[in-house]
Formats: structure tokens, sequence, C-alpha cells
């Protein structure tokens, strides 16, 4: 029931007094709020979370229904017939707004959306734009005949304009069918991958708001149904789907958080058990000096109280040994534990200097075993620093190991491996020197990547955990090729903050 | 026993092993003298007596393998016992066919030592008496004269005098004499006798050509 509005009759907007707060104004105002609302979630996490560029998406898209609700509700009071095609007008541009970025967002969160399509649908709604700002009547219409005031069935009156529709209506008509499209094909290609949860939740409601959107507002624009426009609350309900993804997001990170560092301790452990079995013949080796020691003495000793030649002395020097060896193997065993420690790692206030002997000594015998000589030029001072010693020292293991392996084979006099410790600005400093063949200059990039290894049978973890525990603490973990040949690896730690120089 | 008179040499890196073995072995009887690098036992002069060599396979600088190789370079062949905390069985292998006596792992009992020391050091003693031996019977040798060592070749071919004496161009009363004095000399009672240590010295018989 079309009642043309009288021109003789005009309706301010401008007067507060005529403006009667209503369900619609209401519903408007209150959809707008809520996108608004949300728009700031997004944004907000987009700042703490600057290169998940998606929330800023999500953000603007938000905003921009935002002002497409304001713009909408306008329209819906609006009588002036210049007025209704400026708002109309902006609300075109908030509505390309929003689905641009959709189309963005869904195209970066699915990723396997066809990047084509969405940079085709980007173009399509440019070009509508442009139209939008040059043509005399909006996108929409060509040719406003008049404004109608219909009512509600509850008898709030609003306004929807008649007229002819614009010959570029089609482009944005289009773009809307492929945007569904875009959307449809995504979220088929993204079931297929498994990720049914996801389809649901944002591709599922994304489909179903614009069909219906889109079948809604054509109906509206060529008058055959008679009541408001309806996209926002269409993309309301996009903006409540995509903040209930983000929101399982966020909910995700601490579990993920959680499992990775379980994972990452676990493939510490396999490191170290890896270290471990590398190290089995020398450790075989120390163990058993003290044990055949132990052994020989205890037996010298029987013997001598066999032949009933008591010598009091000798038979204490004997328990003296014996003693002596076995802390010597118990020192080793503890080694070996304090290296292979399972469970929490503490940080701790540890002598730096002291952290590297223990290292040396355990790698000592393979070393030599490997005709590998190692010096150790420590800086001076004492320095202290805070950090989980077993991770530590397995950095510094590691590093030590890798020097020994790329001198291995050479001539011993060619082999040997130089550690310099030093601190200086606050920070310690350990570099690990070796005389091998250096660093593949196309390797260069790659060595600190996890599962890269230029050793058969290599498991590739060892550096890229190096530098992920070195990182961990402050610190940074580096390699370089020496000018005179050989490759240095060098890292830094903060040192204890009030420990002496 | 010739076990009481021998000597043990030990070479071990670790100081404490060392001292462990050495009271060990004093404690069975012999004679011990240690040392910490393979460096430090070559630098030693080379024991004639009869003993064996304690070797730890593991040590920095030059290992219980180079050690033995050395020495057999040096025909220093005096028996070897290897010890090991974690031989590998190629080194093993290798080691025993450079004629090591034994292969024992750490921490090893007196009983393994005990027979290892037992087995070397009779090896010691037969390599000792076959030395002595050769070197006596070179001494025989040594005293033959010229045209004596010429006789005990055709002696040793089975000639009869007869024909040496034809052949040499002397009298056969004078190989009569020359004879004699060989088995003098080479202090034997029979020509089997003399073929015997001939052969042990590798000395060709002369055939009647």
């Amino acid at each position: 029931v079309h009642v043309p509005l009288e021109v003789s009759e005009p309706y301010n907007v401008d007067n507060v007094n005529t403006f009667v707060v209503n369900w619609l104004t209401f519903a408007w105002s209150a959809c707008a709020g809520a996108c608004a609302l949300l728009a700031l979630l997004h944004l907000l996490i987009w700042i703490k979370q600057r290169p998940a560029k998606i929330y800023l998406l999500s953000s603007l898209m938000a905003f921009a229904a935002a002002a497409n609700a304001l713009a909408e509700l306008s329209l819906l009071h609006t009588v002036s017939m210049e007025r209704y095609v400026s708002i109309l007008k902006l609300e075109n541009f908030f509505v390309a707004v929003i689905l641009v970025s959709m189309v963005w967002f869904v195209d970066l969160r699915f990723k396997v959306a066809r990047r084509w399509l969405t940079l085709i649908i980007s173009a399509m709604w440019s070009g509508a734009l442009t139209i939008n700002i040059l043509s005399p009547q909006s996108l929409v219409f060509s040719e406003i005949d008049q404004l109608t005031r219909l009512t509600t069935f509850w008898g709030e009156p609003f306004t929807i304009a008649l007229g002819e529709t614009s010959p570029w209506k089609w482009l944005a008509d289009v773009a809307t069918v492929l945007i569904t499209i875009h959307a449809i094909d995504s979220s088929i290609r993204l079931w297929r991958m498994g990720n049914r949860e996801l389809v649901l939740r944002v591709g599922g409601s994304i489909v179903f708001f614009i069909v219906v959107a889109g079948i809604h507002t054509p109906l509206v624009d060529t008058g055959l149904i008679a009541t408001p426009y309806m996209v926002s609350f269409a993309f309301l309900a996009i903006v409540l789907a995509l903040s209930y993804d983000l929101v399982n997001e966020v909910i995700k990170v601490p579990r993920v958080t959680r499992e990775l560092e379980s994972t990452r301790r676990e493939m510490d452990r396999v490191m170290r058990a890896n270290v471990l079995g590398e190290l089995s013949s020398t450790l075989a080796h120390e163990l058993n000096q003290p044990l055949t020691a132990i052994l020989s003495n205890a037996q010298a000793a029987q013997r001598i109280l066999d032949n009933n030649q008591l010598d009091a002395e000798e038979l204490s020097d004997i328990l003296k040994d014996i003693v002596h060896d076995d802390k010597r193997a118990s020192e080793i065993i503890h080694r070996l534990r304090r290296l292979l420690a399972r469970g929490e790692i503490k940080r701790e206030r540890l002598s730096f200097n002291g952290a590297v002997d223990e290292v040396i000594k355990l790698v000592e015998n393979e070393l030599h075993a490997q005709q590998c000589t190692l010096s150790l030029e420590k800086g001076n001072g004492r320095p202290m620093i805070d950090a989980g010693r077993t991770e530590i020292q397995q950095v510094i293991m590691n590093l030590i190991l890798n020097a020994m392996r790329a001198m291995e084979g050479q001539a011993s006099v060619n082999s040997r491996i130089t550690i310099k410790t030093g601190s200086a600005d606050g920070y310690v400093r350990l570099a690990v020197e070796d005389m091998g063949p250096g660093i593949d200059e196309d390797n260069f990039d790659r060595i600190f990547e996890p599962l890269f290894s230029t050793r058969a049978g290599g498991l590739g973890m060892g550096l890229a955990i190096s530098r992920r525990i070195i990182e961990h603490y402050g610190g940074e973990l580096e390699a370089e090729n020496k000018q005179h040949g050989g490759a240095r690896f060098w890292f830094t730690l903060p040192a204890a903050e009030d420990a002496q120089p | 026993m010739i076990e009481e008179s021998a000597r043990i040499f030990v070479v071990d890196d670790d100081a404490s092993v060392r001292r462990a073995l050495k009271r060990l072995l004093k404690g069975m009887g012999y004679e011990v003298e240690d040392y910490q690098t393979a460096a430090d036992y070559l630098a030693r002069e080379p024991y004639d007596g009869v003993g064996c060599v304690l070797l730890d396979l593991q040590m920095p600088g030059m290992d219980g393998v180079q050690l033995q190789s050395c020495l057999m370079e040096l025909k220093r062949n005096m028996p070897i016992i290897f010890l090991t905390a974690h031989g590998d069985i190629p080194t093993s292998v290798t080691a025993m066919k450079h004629g090591a006596v034994d292969f024992l792992t750490k921490p090893v009992d007196e009983k393994a030592i005990s027979t290892a020391i037992g087995e070397a050091l009779t090896r010691c003693q037969r390599l000792i008496d076959e030395q002595s031996s050769r070197t006596a019977l070179e001494a025989k040798l040594q005293a033959l004269s010229p045209r004596e060592h010429e006789v005990m070749c055709y002696v040793i071919g089975g000639a009869p005098n007869k024909q040496i004496a034809l052949d040499l161009g002397i009298s056969e009363k004078t190989v009569k004499v020359h004879r004699g004095q060989v088995m003098q000399k080479m202090s034997v009672g029979s020509v089997a006798e003399l073929v015997r240590l001939c052969e042990a010295a590798g000395i060709d018989p002369k055939d009647i050509s």
C-alpha cells in the first residue's frame, strides 16, 4: 500500500522533536551498536597481535556494518529526496567495504579460496563504487520517482524509494552472486580438507545471510515487498559468526601454547637422548674406568687378606682409592642426570663458566676418541646467568659435537675446537670455533631450520632447538664462517642482573 | 713357574686404573711397570725377559691399536692383552689378527686377567726359547769355516764322501776331517740331526751334479 508523501508535509530529520523513538529506531541502533562494539573488539585484538591482519579485516567489516546500520536507519526516516540519495550512496559504500573485507576474510581465514575470484570481486566492487559516486542517483536507481512512506504492520512509518533501477545495478548483483559462489566454493574446499567446524561456523553463516539479504534486498528495491532494507541484520549475523570464530581462536591459544610447550619438551628430551646415544661409547669408557679400578683394588685387597700379609697401610690406601673412584663414578652419573633431567626446567642462577666446564668434562673423552683437541679461552670475571642449566648445557654440548663432526676425518693437527667465553655490556657470550670446511654459503639461511641437516642420519633439530632455547632466555645464537677457514657458532645470554661482574 | 720373574707392563691413561692394576698384579706375584701413554712405553728400552703388555684400547694420543702396530714395526713382539671399556668388533678383530693374546672388557675380573696373562707369558717364553735356539744355531753356523759349510751342504744332501771329494777336488780324507769338524761344531751325533738343524736354519742341501 504505497502512500505518496505530500511534499507540503516536510519531514524534518534535523528536528529532534519529530524523530520518534520507535521500534525501528531501536532495532537499527542496537544493531549498529552491536556491530561497533564487536568492531572495537576485533580492532583491539589486531592491535595486540599485529601480524594477524585478519582481525583488522573483520574489524573493518564490523565498523562498516555499524555505519551501514546507521545509514539504513537514516534512510528509514528520511523524506528529503536529496538527502535520501546521498545517504543511499553512502550506504552503498559501506556495503561495498563490508563485502570486500568479508571476501578477503574468507580468503585469508580459509586459506583455500581461489585468489583470482577474490580479486575479481574486489575489482567489481571498486567499479561499482566509482559508478555509485559518479551517477546522479546512486548505484541502485537511475531515477528515483518518489519516496514512499509505508507503515510496518505494527504501525510505525518508514520511507522507501521507488524508481527506475540503474542500468549498472547488475554489477552489484553479479558481484553478490560471485561472493556467494566464493563463500560456497571456499567452504566446499575446506570441508573436503576436513575443517568442517570452521566451514559450518563461518562459511555457513556467510552463505546463509548473503543469500537472505541478496534475495530480500532486490525484492524491496523493485517494490515487490514493502519492508525496510534489512541488510544490516544480515551483516550483524555475519559479524556475530566471525566473532564467535574469533572467540574460539582466542580460547584455543592457551591450549595450543600448552601443547607446543609439551611438544618442545619432548623434542628436547629426544635431542638429549640422541646426544646420549652419541656419547654412549665415551660414557661406557668413563664409567668403566673407576669401576675397573674399584674391582682391581678390591681383588688386590682380597689377595692381601688371603695371603695373611696384613699390611694395614696398603689396605688403607686401597680403601681410599676405592672411595675416590666410587665418588668419581657417581659424579659422572650425576652430571648425566643433570643433562638428562626430566620434568620442569628450572630457571636458576648459575655460573656460566661452571656450566661450560661441566659440559667439557662430559665430552672430553669423546673428543679424545675422535682425535680432536679442545682449547678453552675463558674471559675475565665469573659471570652468572639466570637460565635452565640443562638447557644451556645442551646447547653448548650440541655446538661442541657439531664442531667435532665438522672436522670428522681430518688429521688431528687440523682438528681443534676453540671455545671462547666472555662477558660484556650485560651479556655473556660463548663462541665455538672449528677448523672444518665452514658453512656452505647456500645453506647459510637454512642451518637453523628444523629438519635441515647436512649429515647423513642427522635429525636436523639440534641447531633449531638450540636457537629456540637461547632466544627463550633472551639471547641470540648465530653462525658465521671464520676468515681463515672453519665455522664459528656463538651465542649471547643476558647476564644475571645483580651479579658481580 | 716362569711367571714369578715375569714383568707386566700396564699402559693406561687413567692413574686410578693403573694404580689398582699394579696392586693386583703385584699381589699375583708379578713385577709391574706402568705407563700413562703409549709414547711413554715406546720410550722404554725393549725388555728381553718374560713379560706381557696390558694395554688400554682407548687413550688420548696414540691408542692401543696404534701402539700395537708400532711395536710390530719395531719387531718388539711382547704379547699384548687389550683392555677395553667399549670394544667394537672390528677393532677387536684387527687387534687379534695382529696377534693380541686377548681382548678383555673392563671392568675386568682377576681370573680373566690371570688366565690371559698366563697364556701371554707362555707365549712369551716360547718366543724367547725359539729366539735363543735360533741364536745358538746361528752361532754354531758362524763357527764353521767356508769349506766346512760347503761340505755340510753336501752331507745333508746325502752325498757320500767320495763324491764330495770328487766334486770339491780334495782328498776323501780331508772330507772326512771336515765332516768330523761339522758334526762337532754343530754338536750333533747323527746326520739326521744335522739335517733337521739345517732345515730350521733354512740351509739348502747341495745336490750332486
